[in-house]
């Protein structure tokens, strides 16, 4: 673990995703994915499933809404049909790769309490190696050149306090407090959910990116308990060029992310996840 | 784009894509001359201009729909808006006494070009994610009309 981040010995996290933005490919239909997928990755990820397009996605500052879309728009060429987002996934379904014109995205997930986090520079390397493999056989097919626009970065927690409801998101968030006016709705408390942004900063104090954090209440499938899923996303520029400048956002993105999950997180958390750094008094 | 599913979470991952160029118009009318407009624009054929120009890309689209869904309200004078050679969308306003003009390439990447000629100012600047510069220009469009 790097010296200054802060290191949890059993992180709640279920689900890390890296993922680049880039000029679409508009020549990689759905006959040309197969192929791909044949030709790299049949064999690491033997399992196809197909899915709808995810629509393009920037951070942009200086806007008087900032990311908050006050319409929805979505623009299908009637002339071809809609795309596909290509999953490949491993045998144990632990790793998936997302392609589809314009993105690339690979996700690590936790199948079982067992299953530890392989920390984020293996899967940075994964990401890596196959971003490469992928840019390359584009280049190769003369689909065009990998040209990447936004680099995201997300991590997955979900956080049980052991309730049979949705508990108070007070005991999991330090930025959330029950604090009232009157005694209204006091007693009357079911379940929360909030989205806070935090604008990302170089060494210039320009705006490269935003760190999103969601918390939202949820059910797990396999036994109906309630949890809240806590999912922190940095979203933002390349640091440079090519491959290269996406790993660059995608490190400053994580230290975002492992800073920020720690600092909006209670004390009473921390030592349930095992916390060993000592933390900012 | 998550693939841990929890209950709450499945049906976001999976709606169905809506089947054509669409701005909602019910809740915003004025946006509507925009979805005709783009519409239009994404019908154009190569060669369009008889000058070997290309149609418009769709991140230039994307870029135009962005700029009004982050800038616009009722208030903002509508622009021209017409296609490049290069497969691009320029916004134009000419207002009397002075004009904008947005090259969009996508997103974030556009060229300015904006001149008051009351006071002789004169901006012609390239624009990537860090847009203030645009909605400085669009609040003085705002302001002089």
């Amino acid at each position: 673990m790097e010296r200054d981040l802060p290191d949890f010995g059993d992180p709640p996290v279920v689900e890390v995703i890296l993922g680049v933005q880039f000029d679409a490919f508009e020549d990689l239909n759905s006959i040309k994915m197969g192929v791909l997928w044949n030709k790299l990755f049949q064999q690491r990820f033997p399992i196809v499933e197909e899915h709808g397009e995810l629509a393009p996605q920037y951070e942009r500052f200086g806007v008087p809404r900032g990311s908050q879309s006050s319409f929805d728009y979505s623009i299908m060429l009637q002339k071809k049909p809609p795309s596909p987002r290509a999953w490949f996934l491993k045998d144990d379904k632990s790793e998936l790769l997302q392609i589809q014109r314009d993105r690339f995205i690979h996700n690590w997930r936790k199948l079982d309490s067992d299953s530890e986090y392989p920390r984020y520079e293996n899967v940075r390397e994964t990401f890596s190696s196959e971003l490469e493999n992928f840019r390359e056989y584009c280049q190769s097919e003369k689909l065009g050149e990998l040209n990447p626009n936004q680099c995201e970065i997300s991590y997955l927690n979900h956080i049980s306090l052991g309730d049979k409801t949705h508990s108070d998101l007070s005991r999991i968030l330090t930025v959330f407090q029950q604090d009232y006016s009157d005694q209204f709705l006091r007693d009357s408390f079911e379940e929360s959910q909030l989205h806070i942004r935090y604008l990302i900063k170089n060494e210039e104090s320009n705006p490269v990116g935003r760190l999103h954090i969601k918390a939202t209440p949820v059910v797990k499938l396999e036994d109906k308990t309630p949890i809240y899923s806590l999912e922190l996303t940095a979203r933002g520029q390349p640091d440079g060029n090519g491959i290269e400048g996406v790993l660059k956002f995608l490190n400053r993105g994580r230290e975002w992310i492992v800073k920020g999950f720690a600092a909006i997180t209670t004390k009473e958390m921390h030592k349930i996840w095992k916390r060993k750094d000592s933390g900012e008094e | 784009m998550s693939f841990t599913l929890c209950e709450s979470e499945v049906a976001a991952d999976f709606e169905p894509l809506p089947e054509k160029t669409m701005i909602p118009s019910q809740s915003v009318d004025w946006l509507q001359p925009l979805n005709e407009k783009l519409n239009s624009l994404l019908s154009l054929k190569e060669n369009w201009d008889s000058y070997g120009g290309l149609p418009p890309r769709k991140q230039a689209v994307h870029g135009v729909t962005a700029i009004f869904d982050g800038f616009f309200d009722e208030e903002t004078p509508f622009p021209e808006i017409v296609p490049t050679s290069k497969g691009n969308i320029q916004l134009e306003w000419h207002l009397p006494h002075c004009e904008l003009e947005v090259e969009v390439i996508s997103t974030v990447q556009m060229h300015l070009y904006f001149e008051d000629e009351e006071n002789g100012e004169l901006i012609d600047t390239v624009l990537e994610a860090d847009q203030t510069v645009l909605s400085n220009c669009i609040d003085r469009l705002k302001n002089s009309t």
